[in-house]
């Protein structure tokens, strides 16, 4: 694997994903929040659209490519990418520099763009080397974590979150059963196989249900609805948040 | 209907809704799970990250040479009775 430049005191550019910008802005305002509150500057190229995946992961490789040079011209002049969420960002970190490998124009720009892209924990704790944000929740809470399939299994993200929100005052974390498994969305299985996909959140949901959580906290969007939905249907009254939400409501000029 | 693959999604239903399928689905899961962590991660979590490492580099060398596995494998399907047919594209 290739050795990846430190993003130590360089400007951020925000890859914001689809559904944080369509479904959920202020999960992508709380990103430039926490960012700004460390001194780090952030941009956002507007140019930015899809990084392909799910044409890629339907097999649409052709269509994946078309999408996914949309993005890299976008960040073209990135230094720094982050983005608030585990599967987008394995998108760019695995599957680009496949996607390109036999494309001598392409390929350099893929794994440059590879190179240089985060999740926003993993870019706070691995790249960045912070562990504790100096933040306080407004009142005392219980959460657990949802690990996405895509963060834990291609960038190996569990510890990252969980580190952040101990070292947050006011934040008690407890442990939720089975939080690897997958909570049943997968992107288009959930339209494909919508039978499977309820049957596998109706597990996770009674998991949530049996932990001591009220909130439970995960990297990414779409899990987030699937959990959420199945949840509210259910009339239960935890939910579930993401992290870069929690973690901004911990700032000072929040509380 | 008949058990084939085009109807697995209508299948994947009636097997679902019938309460020992998922059950048992869910037990074979959770075994297979709690067995497969305490293999890897059991003696130590670097001996579990040894084999993680081991298997994603099994899994790289597959791939760079999946056209001629592929051929292979049609070879062999071939001569044990199998008619094999290739699709155009993974879409």
């Amino acid at each position: 694997m290739q050795e990846r430049p430190s993003p130590k005191g360089k400007p951020v550019s925000l890859f914001v994903t689809c559904i944080v910008d369509m479904i959920y802005p202020d999960t992508g305002m709380s990103v430039v929040k926490i960012l700004e509150h460390l001194g780090v500057q952030v941009g956002f190229p507007m140019g930015q659209t899809c990084c392909g995946q799910p044409a890629f992961n339907s097999g649409y490789r052709t269509e994946a490519k078309t999408v996914a040079k949309q993005f890299l011209k976008a960040f073209a002049d990135a230094e720094v990418i982050v983005s608030p969420s585990g599967s987008c960002t394995a998108m760019v970190r695995h599957e680009y520099p496949t996607l390109f490998a036999d494309d001598p124009d392409w390929r350099e720009k893929a794994e440059h763009a590879a190179a240089i892209t985060w999740e926003f924990t993993e870019y706070l704790v691995d790249g960045l080397g912070i562990t504790d944000l100096n933040l306080k929740l407004p009142q005392s809470e219980t959460f657990a974590f949802h690990d996405g399939c895509h963060g834990l299994r291609l960038l190996g993200l569990q510890n990252q979150a969980r580190t952040l929100l101990k070292n947050t005052d006011n934040a008690t974390v407890t442990e939720l059963n089975e939080c690897d498994v997958c909570c049943g969305f997968g992107g288009l299985f959930a339209v494909k196989m919508p039978g499977v996909s309820n049957a596998m959140l109706q597990t996770k949901i009674e998991n949530i249900e049996a932990t001591d959580a009220g909130t439970i906290i995960t990297g990414d969007a779409s899990c987030l609805t699937q959990m959420n939905g199945g949840l509210s249907r259910k009339g239960s009254g935890k939910r579930v948040r993401h992290i870069a939400e929690v973690l901004a409501s911990g700032l000072e000029e929040e509380s | 209907m008949k058990n084939e693959a085009k109807n697995f999604v209508a299948l994947a239903d009636v097997a679902i809704s019938d309460g020992s399928v998922p059950q048992a689905v869910g037990k074979g899961t959770r075994t297979a799970y709690g067995r497969r962590i305490s293999a890897m991660y059991g003696t130590s979590h670097e001996h579990g990250e040894r084999l993680r490492q081991q298997a994603a580099e099994a899994k790289r060398r597959a791939l760079r040479q999946l056209p001629d596995l592929l051929e292979q494998a049609e070879q062999t399907l071939t001569e044990n009775g199998f008619t094999v047919l290739w699709a155009e594209d993974a879409a």
